[in-house]
């Protein structure tokens, strides 16, 4: 028992005025106030325990939490830098891609600048006699003569600028489909932009394999007029949907020469709000299997070397972000009876708002 | 049926005890006795043959009975149960073999009573209770006419007084440091309800056993387990000369919760420290890759949801009893101390009937959401009822 608690105790069993019932009573109370005490003081006690080693966890747990925030700042800074290296190796390989859609314009390209270069090779042929004429003629004293000779001259020198300045809108195109995009939307006419690499793409593929024959047929709505869109992006578009229907095109016929006729046809349509750009073949067609990953960024079923599997995955994101979408339709060669040769092929519809 | 419960300070004690209680001409059948390491359970079986009483008894870390809380004491709890509803089972064990012999306890049980229900006790200190559990359950489902798949088990693991050397089960004639006492109990004749809770509070972040071999932690979130429990809880080992493994008492008070998918938490004492290893025994398996809290004893309020979680059982599943049993961790003495007296009588006070119970090294029983399990710091309470 507490010791003051006890000395109070035996003072009420020596104190002679209290009755036995008294007494008894009062041993009661300080035994229950005893009791109470030692509980309380195990409770403090305890607590006190408690206390001290939650203030130790606690220490411990931040120290520990201090170091597994140092860790992951840590592995979030690796993150941070890798992050960095692939967004240079995706900015690399969009590069890539074209560059390598360049390449595919190349021949195209040096096709239709080899015309208005022969344009400008034959005027100034012909203009270099014109002066010597015009010569002679001054020799002579023939000013008239020579007057209209200077006139023809004149003539031949503005062809040979007109035909200077195609070769150079061809160059500057060229660039521009290089060149980083300026973002910037500009009022286009979409259905030269089709013509343009419609027939780039052609004349490109012709030059690398004289074998390569397919039917253009094109189908522009006029209403069209120009429209505001990133013209060397959407160009992009294009002459990729391009790309792959010649390419698909050629597949097939390596298959089937037979009475198939290889056909890319390059369409434009104008609806309410909206204009379509459909670029359809009569090709291979696409797998239904291949048909949910043609959009996913290095997909693709040509062999190694030839496709970097981004054209579709960049076109799709070219055109997401000009508020538009990309449609297919494909119904695929294989399984079909031998001699249904209209019925295979894809045709992909770009769909731009105006 | 008709229980007593009774105390005394040594056999003689006891024995005059015993037979003042039958003087009425009470005549029971069945004594579960619980009592001190100090005491002589030999001279107590002795006794009770003379009297024809059958035996289950188990070592103590401190023994009560109706809310009076004994050490170095004999309690008894006295039933004159038909014995044709109950058996009892003595099986030497070892850590090797529990599994094992858990089966054969579980089929026994099964070939006796339709649907057995077992109160059991093992000693051996640093013997793995889980598989106890594991076997009883294999064996009892495995027997071809078994139609229910969840048998009751309750129990818990002998005491020697805190000095965690040997702890020892008997039964009449038996008795021995690494035995599974079993009190196998007809359940369409007897029911037998009961319910284990703990209240230790995890706290902390959660860590990772990166190394641990059955009931032996290396290391924790790949440092030493002995390390890292001294540092986080500034828990200290005690010093014995020459010794390795030494007794870890201090950590009783904090000890791991091992988080399981689809089930509560178990929690798991490290009952001795490996000095040179600093490496953790604990009372029951710790899997490799475990995921476990450091824990803080309940508050004092958890006395209350004990006898909550009691009253539940009483409400629910066992309105009256004729006895009741406990088997409440020794760590739950150490950290209640003198409230721990209030636990028991509020327990007790719920069916008023006759109880006996000791503080055990651990327990067996089922948690109100979980399974039938191996248990730590749990306070486990049986109520027997005659149908």
């Amino acid at each position: 028992m507490n010791q003051h608690l006890q000395h109070i105790l035996t003072i009420v069993h020596q104190e002679e005025n209290l009755s036995a019932e008294q007494k008894e009573a009062i041993e009661k109370s300080i035994k229950n106030a005893d009791k109470e005490l030692e509980i309380t003081a195990f409770k403090l006690d305890r607590t006190e325990k408690v206390k001290r080693t939650t203030a130790i966890l606690l220490e411990e747990t931040i120290e520990e939490l201090e170091q597994k925030r140092k860790a992951i700042e840590e592995t979030n800074a690796a993150l941070t830098q890798s992050l960095e290296e692939l967004k240079a190796a995706q900015a690399q390989l969009i590069q890539s891609e074209k560059m390598a859609s360049l390449g595919e314009l190349t021949a195209g390209i040096a096709h239709e600048i080899q015309n208005p270069l022969n344009f400008v090779n034959n005027f100034s042929d012909v203009s270099t006699e014109l002066v010597e004429e015009m010569n002679e003629e001054i020799d002579k004293g023939n000013l008239e003569e020579a007057k209209e000779i200077a006139q023809d001259l004149k003539q031949n020198l503005e062809k040979i600028n007109h035909h200077g300045k195609r070769a150079g809108d061809i160059v500057k195109g060229m660039l521009q489909h290089s060149r980083t995009s300026s973002g910037q939307k500009e009022l286009t006419d979409i259905n030269a932009l089709a013509d343009e690499y419609l027939r780039l793409a052609y004349h490109g593929l012709r030059a690398k394999d004289k074998t390569f024959n397919a039917a253009m047929k094109t189908d522009y709505d006029e209403s069209i007029g120009l429209i505001k869109i990133i013209p060397q992006d959407i160009g992009r578009v294009v002459l990729n949907l391009i790309t792959n229907a010649f390419y698909a095109v050629t597949e097939r016929k390596k298959l089937q020469t037979e009475g198939y006729e290889p056909v890319v046809s390059v369409s434009t349509k104008k609806l309410n709000d909206k204009i379509e750009i459909h670029v359809k073949d009569n090709g291979t067609g696409i797998p239904q299997k291949v048909l949910d990953k043609i959009f996913q960024p290095f997909f693709t079923t040509k062999p190694t070397g030839q496709g970097t599997g981004l054209g579709l995955s960049l076109s799709y994101d070219i055109v997401k972000a000009h508020g538009g979408e990309i449609k297919v339709n494909t119904k695929e060669n294989d399984g079909l009876p031998a001699g249904t040769v209209a019925e295979a092929g894809t045709e992909f519809i770009i769909v731009l708002p105006v | 049926m008709k229980a007593k419960s009774i105390k005394g300070k040594s056999t003689e004690e006891i024995s005059s005890v015993l037979t003042e209680s039958m003087v009425d001409g009470y005549q029971p059948t069945l004594a579960i006795v619980f009592l001190s390491v100090k005491q002589d359970w030999e001279a107590i079986s002795k006794l009770l043959d003379e009297k024809g009483i059958q035996l289950f008894g188990a070592t103590t870390a401190g023994e009560f009975i109706d809310g009076e809380i004994e050490g170095g004491s004999i309690v008894m709890l006295l039933l004159d149960m038909n014995p044709a509803y109950f058996k009892i089972e003595f099986l030497e064990t070892s850590q090797e073999t529990a599994f094992k012999d858990a089966i054969k306890l579980g089929l026994a049980g099964k070939e006796t009573f339709t649907n057995p229900a077992f109160i059991i006790a093992n000693s051996g200190v640093a013997l793995d209770g889980e598989p106890f559990v594991e076997g009883i359950i294999e064996g009892f489902g495995k027997y071809p006419s078994s139609t229910d798949s969840e048998v009751t088990i309750f129990g818990g693991k002998a005491g020697d007084d805190l000095a965690l050397e040997a702890t020892y089960v008997f039964t009449n004639g038996k008795s021995n440091n690494c035995a599974l006492v079993a009190l196998i109990i007809d359940e369409d004749k007897i029911d037998v309800k009961g319910i284990a809770t703990c209240g230790w509070q995890a706290i902390g972040t959660t860590k990772t056993v990166t190394k641990s071999e059955g009931n032996i932690v290396y290391t924790i979130d790949d440092k030493p387990a002995l390390d890292m429990l001294m540092n986080y809880l500034g828990v200290e080992i005690k010093q014995e000369d020459n010794k390795d493994i030494v007794t870890f008492l201090s950590s009783w008070y904090y000890p791991l919760q091992v988080e399981r998918e689809n089930v509560d938490p178990v929690i798991r004492t490290a009952m001795f420290a490996n000095r040179e290893e600093r490496s953790l025994i604990c009372s029951g398996k710790v899997p490799q890759g475990a995921k476990i809290k450091f824990s803080l004893p309940p508050d004092f309020d958890s006395i209350d949801k004990v006898v909550a979680e009691c009253k539940g059982i009483k409400d629910n599943a066992q309105p009256q009893a004729d006895a009741l049993i406990m088997f409440s961790c020794v760590s739950r003495y150490l950290s209640f101390g003198v409230v721990m007296k209030e636990e028991l009588e509020q327990v007790q006070k719920l069916w008023d009937a006759p109880m006996a119970g000791f503080f055990s090294y651990g327990e067996y029983g089922k948690s109100k959401t979980g399974k039938y399990d191996y248990h730590n710091n749990t306070c486990c309470l049986v109520a027997l009822m005659e149908k």
